[in-house]
């Protein structure tokens, strides 16, 4: 497991949106066990939007195919809110139409589920490394 | 149905399989069926819309889907078939499906996927018509057989 940055000076916070609970608890351990915290979690996208203008966390792990608003819909009212905020998606759907729009729509990186855990945890460091440090 | 797409639905499911549950599958041999054989306990469904339209059934026994759950969810012979399990076999569909369709990227513009939906019971409902012919995928797993039911022509 790629370890927290160790010149971290501080806990980075997370919120982690997924209808799928089984997902959320997945990503939970994964970030916990990397010594992020986890500061909420959503089932939809409206919810998001919601919990993210409360709860103000550092970076956003988002999916796409949810109820209510989906994940890309939630990313363009995340970053109309807040337009520093930082999202990368996490999704079932890894077609290159997805990819181009979310990444249009300003979501710092793209992970295709089943996803390694090397490969949410390194992404996650490089953008921790070039958006607070 | 293509080969193609007969090939990245094989793949697609495997290494959801393999990757998200840790269990290995051997493919059995794929047959061409109607609605009415597409037999059941346990089915996840996804409707396909963009490039191509149609529905993906994942389907399991009671006694497989259960394993299946557990596994996912790190059980050691848990209650049997709650909510949580089924929230994870759906996001275990989404999983298989999602990166079947992805490996046809390169020869579609647009694929979207329908949230799943679980059924249980051989009653199939959701997004089946009567006039759907299904090409059925077996696998066979430590836990039991698993099938995927595909319906998918491509759209107008």
């Amino acid at each position: 497991m790629i370890p927290v940055s160790e010149n971290q000076s501080r806990t980075f916070t997370f919120m982690i949106v997924d209808d799928a609970k089984y997902m959320r608890a997945k990503l939970r351990n994964l970030l916990e066990g990397a010594g992020y915290k986890v500061v909420g979690e959503a089932g939809d996208g409206a919810e998001a939007l919601v919990k993210y203008k409360e709860l103000l966390p550092d970076l956003v792990t988002m999916d796409i195919t949810m109820p209510e608003m989906s994940g890309v819909e939630a990313l363009k009212a995340i970053k109309e809110f807040d337009p520093a905020a930082v999202v990368v998606m996490i999704t079932a759907m890894g077609m290159q139409q997805n990819v181009a729009e979310a990444i249009q729509c300003g979501s710092k990186d793209f992970i295709v589920k089943p996803f390694d855990d090397e490969r949410v945890l390194g992404s996650l460091s490089r953008i921790i490394r070039n958006h607070f440090q | 149905m293509k080969v193609e797409m007969i090939n990245a639905f094989i793949k697609g499911v495997k290494e959801a399989f393999r990757k998200e549950v840790g269990l290995g599958l051997e493919q059995g041999e794929p047959r061409v069926c109607g609605p009415d054989q597409v037999v059941t306990s346990v089915t996840i469904s996804l409707g396909i819309s963009g490039d191509y339209r149609g529905v993906a059934l994942l389907t399991f026994s009671t006694a497989t889907a259960a394993a299946v759950a557990d596994s996912m969810l790190g059980r050691n012979g848990g209650p049997g078939l709650d909510d949580d399990s089924f929230d994870a076999l759906c996001e275990l569909g989404n999983m298989a499906v999602g990166r079947s369709l992805q490996r046809l990227d390169d020869q579609v513009l647009r694929l979207d996927l329908s949230l799943p939906v679980v059924s249980v019971g051989d009653k199939v409902s959701h997004h089946i018509r009567n006039n759907m012919r299904f090409l059925a995928i077996p696998f066979g797993t430590d836990v039991g057989e698993v099938t995927i039911f595909i319906s998918i022509a491509e759209g107008s």
